[in-house]
This record gives structure tokens, sequence and C-alpha cells, in this order.
């Protein structure tokens, strides 16, 4: 297992929003988190992140202990984060954007080369590299998050909501584009509320409900399955 | 008439150079943390104090002085960060506005106690050399203040648009979280950016020490009117900032001249309040960062 959650709680003030969750992403996968709004799943991603501090249970992160390291420390072990929203730095250039990706990053050439991977992933951020984020599209904000979260050069990517607000076309791009950074060798934890999407993608899926594992498996299954079909899926 | 407007004008743009120092920290501070320091003012105090120190106590000449005050603050700065400062950040703004008020007030009257009441003047030997051009006159110290305020400010604002650190600056001041998903040492950059505002404020304190006197009660009044500076100029731009502070200090030196200098200080406020009618967004407007 290269992430491995056990007994993982959560609470913003006293209000619990994940209770004793055990979560698995074996090296080479693509496991997805699915549930409606406020079920924990970006609660989840902050938690292994290191952004929230407030938490219980054990985060295992290629067989060590990384619940209560600091974020950046985080980063460094090749764990990183596209939040939900985006969260690009608006005021900021694209090209600047992309090198505080890198931030951890002391290699010059390094840099570089994973700057040229990016662009080679997003044609579109390199036309753009001297806007300012505030200034792109959506979709293309998206891009630069993603571009961003992978200039770290993470073992493990965690996409919080990547398709959140996008046109269809863009999403099928972007389902290209997990696939391909999968099959790159990065593990990848998607969290999705465009549930068909994420079970096509994923191979294992987890269903979260009110801070709680409700349902999981291998993704393929839970297609199939009653339940997921009736709330997730609207079929 | 014309060359007294002139002058004053002059004095206006050297005392702007001066406020766009300590506002500029002040602004970086309230933009990175979201902390109002209202102890900034005790900062350039402590920085010119220092330097006077530095001169009567070490013996060095003048320039080495404002460097050793520069370090000195920056250093003292990083501390009051880490022990004050730090463990409220992210709390509601009237932590941080009352902590500095009480953290203003304790350094103040610690500076009283240990340094006495009486003015001092820091001596730049610069003084006594006079430059006159076009009917204006201008003393090599002034002229001095204005060269430095402009270097550092330009050092400044170099630093923070193409440095690593600069960048990562603006990246914790436009989000946080974003920048600590990005694997900033957000509590570092914190650090770093005490540690320059305090050196700015040291250097400012310590020209001023030069131009006028050093006090222990000089730095009230400085971080009132730089907080004025950074609402006219907008939280967290340079620029604006820059072109606020210079405005304060022509407002203040024209209405010096003009008007009455008795009620020196009250003209900047006066802008602040006919801005805040006439142009209520701001100077460099609403949108945009």
């Amino acid at each position: 297992m290269l992430l491995s959650v056990k007994g993982l709680s959560a609470h913003y003030g006293r209000v619990q929003a994940l209770s004793s969750v055990d979560i698995d992403a074996p090296e080479g996968s693509i496991v997805t988190l699915i549930g409606a709004n406020g079920a924990g799943k970006s609660t989840f991603m902050m938690a292994v992140s290191g952004v929230l501090r407030s938490i219980s249970g054990e985060i295992e992160y290629d067989g060590r202990r990384i619940d209560g390291l600091p974020s950046d420390e985080i980063v460094r072990l090749g764990l990183s984060q596209c939040p939900e929203g985006r969260r690009v730095w608006p005021g900021m250039t694209v090209l600047e954007n992309l090198e505080m990706g890198a931030f951890q990053v002391g290699d010059a050439t390094l840099v570089r080369d994973r700057l040229m991977r990016v662009y080679a992933h997003f044609p579109i951020l390199e036309q753009r590299s001297a806007q300012l984020a505030g200034s792109l599209s959506g979709g293309e904000q998206q891009m630069l998050a993603i571009g961003r979260a992978l200039m770290s050069g993470p073992r493990l990517l965690m996409l919080d909501e990547p398709s959140l607000g996008l046109a269809p076309i863009v999403v099928e791009h972007l389902v290209e584009i997990i696939r391909e950074i999968r099959n790159s060798g990065t593990t990848i934890i998607l969290v999705e509320q465009n549930a068909f999407m994420a079970l096509g993608l994923a191979d294992a899926a987890y269903v979260l409900e009110t801070g709680r594992v409700a349902l999981s498996g291998k993704a393929s299954e839970l297609l199939k399955n009653d339940m997921v079909r009736k709330s997730y899926l609207g079929v | 008439m014309l060359m007294v407007f002139l002058q004053q004008a002059l004095n206006g743009i050297i005392l702007g150079c001066i406020y766009a120092l300590i506002a500029l920290g002040l602004s970086l501070i309230f933009g990175i943390l979201e902390v109002a320091n209202f102890a900034h003012g005790e900062f350039y105090m402590l920085g010119a104090f220092m330097a006077l120190f530095s001169m009567s106590g070490l013996g060095v000449s003048f320039f080495p002085a404002l460097l050793i005050a520069m370090i000195g603050m920056g250093i003292i700065g990083a501390i009051i960060e880490r022990a004050v400062f730090r463990p409220i950040v992210g709390k509601p703004l009237i932590n941080s506005m009352l902590l500095s008020f009480g953290l203003s007030t304790a350094l103040a009257n610690l500076a009283l106690l240990l340094f006495g009441a009486d003015p001092q003047k820091i001596e730049s030997g610069l003084a006594d050399y006079h430059l006159r051009f076009f009917g204006l006159h201008l003393t090599a110290e002034r002229l001095m203040v204005l060269v430095v305020g402009v270097a550092l400010v330009t050092l400044l604002a170099w630093f923070i648009q193409s440095t690593r650190t600069g960048k990562a600056m603006r990246a914790v001041s436009q989000d946080r979280v974003a920048a600590q998903l990005a694997g900033i040492n957000v509590s570092r950059i914190y650090t770093v950016t005490f540690a320059i505002s305090g050196a700015l404020a040291a250097a400012a304190g310590t020209m001023v020490g030069a131009m006028f006197f050093v006090s222990p009660e000089m730095g009230f009044s400085v971080t009132l009117k730089c907080f004025i500076i950074i609402a006219l100029g907008g939280f967290g731009k340079i620029r604006g900032v820059i072109v606020a502070a210079v405005m304060i200090g022509l407002a203040e030196s024209l209405g010096g001249g003009f008007i009455s200098y008795a009620y020196k200080d009250a003209y900047p406020f006066l802008l602040l309040v006919l801005l805040f009618m006439l142009k209520p967004q701001g100077l460099t407007g609403g949108s945009g960062r």
C-alpha cells in the first residue's frame, strides 16, 4: 500500500466531519471517493495533506506515519493535492503558479523538465504562461491547478473535484490526462461528485456518507451496485 | 510663492519615502499574516535607538549604524513574530489589534524607562553640506534619505517580484491553504515577512533620527499614519502604498507650509476622509490585487 489510512476521525470545532475512516490506495492505482456534499471527502484530503490538524487515527504513507507532519514535509515526501475550487493564485502568472508548485524542488533542470511535461499535458498553459492566473477560464484554471500539483513530482496525487464546473468536452480531456498521469507511474486519489466519470476511471472506490465509509470495493462492481446506481448515478 | 511650493513639495516627497518604508512593511504583514501590527511604529523607534547607540556605543559611523539597526530590528521582528503573533494567526483581527496595541505600549514605555524621554539626534555628518539648484535647497542628508529610501523600496519590489521567497510571500497572501499544499513552509514565510518589515522600519527610524530626533514616543503617530496609507493605497498593493505614502507626505508638508504647521498631523486624516468621500473604492480601484 502506498497510502493506508486507519481509523481516521476529524472534526471542525464540535462538528464531527470524519468518523473512523479506513481507506487504502495501492501503488499505481486510481482510487476514488464518491459521496454527496458534506460527506467528508475534502476533509479527508486536507487531513492527509496535513492542512487539517485536529485529527486522530493513523495515516501511513510508503511505510511511515505521516499524521502530525507539517504540510510542507508531506509534499516533500511525494504527496501532492490539487484542491477543490482550483485555488490558483489569481494575481500571479501561470508560470509563477507552476514554479511555486515546485517550491520544494531545488534542482532547476528537474523543474524545467517537469514544466515541459506539464506543458505537454496542457499546451494551453504554455501559450498563457505570462498571463495572470485570475484571467484564465475555469477549465484553464483547473488545468493550471493540476499542473501545479504535478510540479512537485508526486508519487501520490490527490485530485479534489477536478471536473467541477467544466464543460463535458473538457471533462473528457481531463479523464485522458488522469489516465496518462497514472500510466506514468503516479498513484491517484480522485474525489468526485461526478460518480459516473470517477467509477469509470478508478480501480477501487469508496462511498462516503456523513463522514463514514458506507461502501467500498472494486469500481467496476460499485458501478453495478443498486444503492450506488440509485443514489449517485441517478439510474 | 512658487519656490516655497516646490521646496515644500520636495520635503513632502522625502517624508513620503520614509512613510513608504514603514507602510510597506505594515502592508506586507497585513497581507501575509492577516494581522494588524499596531506596534509597527515601535519597530521604527527601536531601530532608531539601535542606530543611535551603535554610533555612541560602538563608535561606528552613520551608514554602518543604519545597517546594524536594520539587521538588529530584522532579528527582533522575527522573534516578535514567533513569540507574539504566531499563536494568533488565523484568529479574528481583533486579537492582533489588541495584542499589538499592548505590545506598542509596552515597547514604548520600556524605551522610556531605559533611554529616557529627552529627544536625541543621530549625527549623520551630512547635514552641513548644502545643495542648491533652481533656487531649491536640499541638505546632503535629505538627499541621502531620498536615495536610500528609493533604493530600499526598489530592492523590496524586486525581491517580492522576482525571488523564490518573494513569490512564496505573494502566494501565501493570495491563498494560504494553496501555499501549504504547494509545499511552502508558511511559518517560515511569516518570520521572513516580519524580519523584512522590521528592517525597513529601522531604516526609516534611523533616517528620521538623523533629520529630526529620536524619542520613545516617536512611533505612535507614525503607526496611525501608515495605517491610513495602506487604507488609501489598497491593502497588499505595493505601488498603491508607495503612491499613498508620497501623497500623505505631500499633504503634511504642503499643509504645514501653507495652512498651519500646528495641524500637520491632521492633514493626512483629512485627506483620508476626503478620499473616502470622493473615491470610496480607494486610489487604485476595487478590482485586481
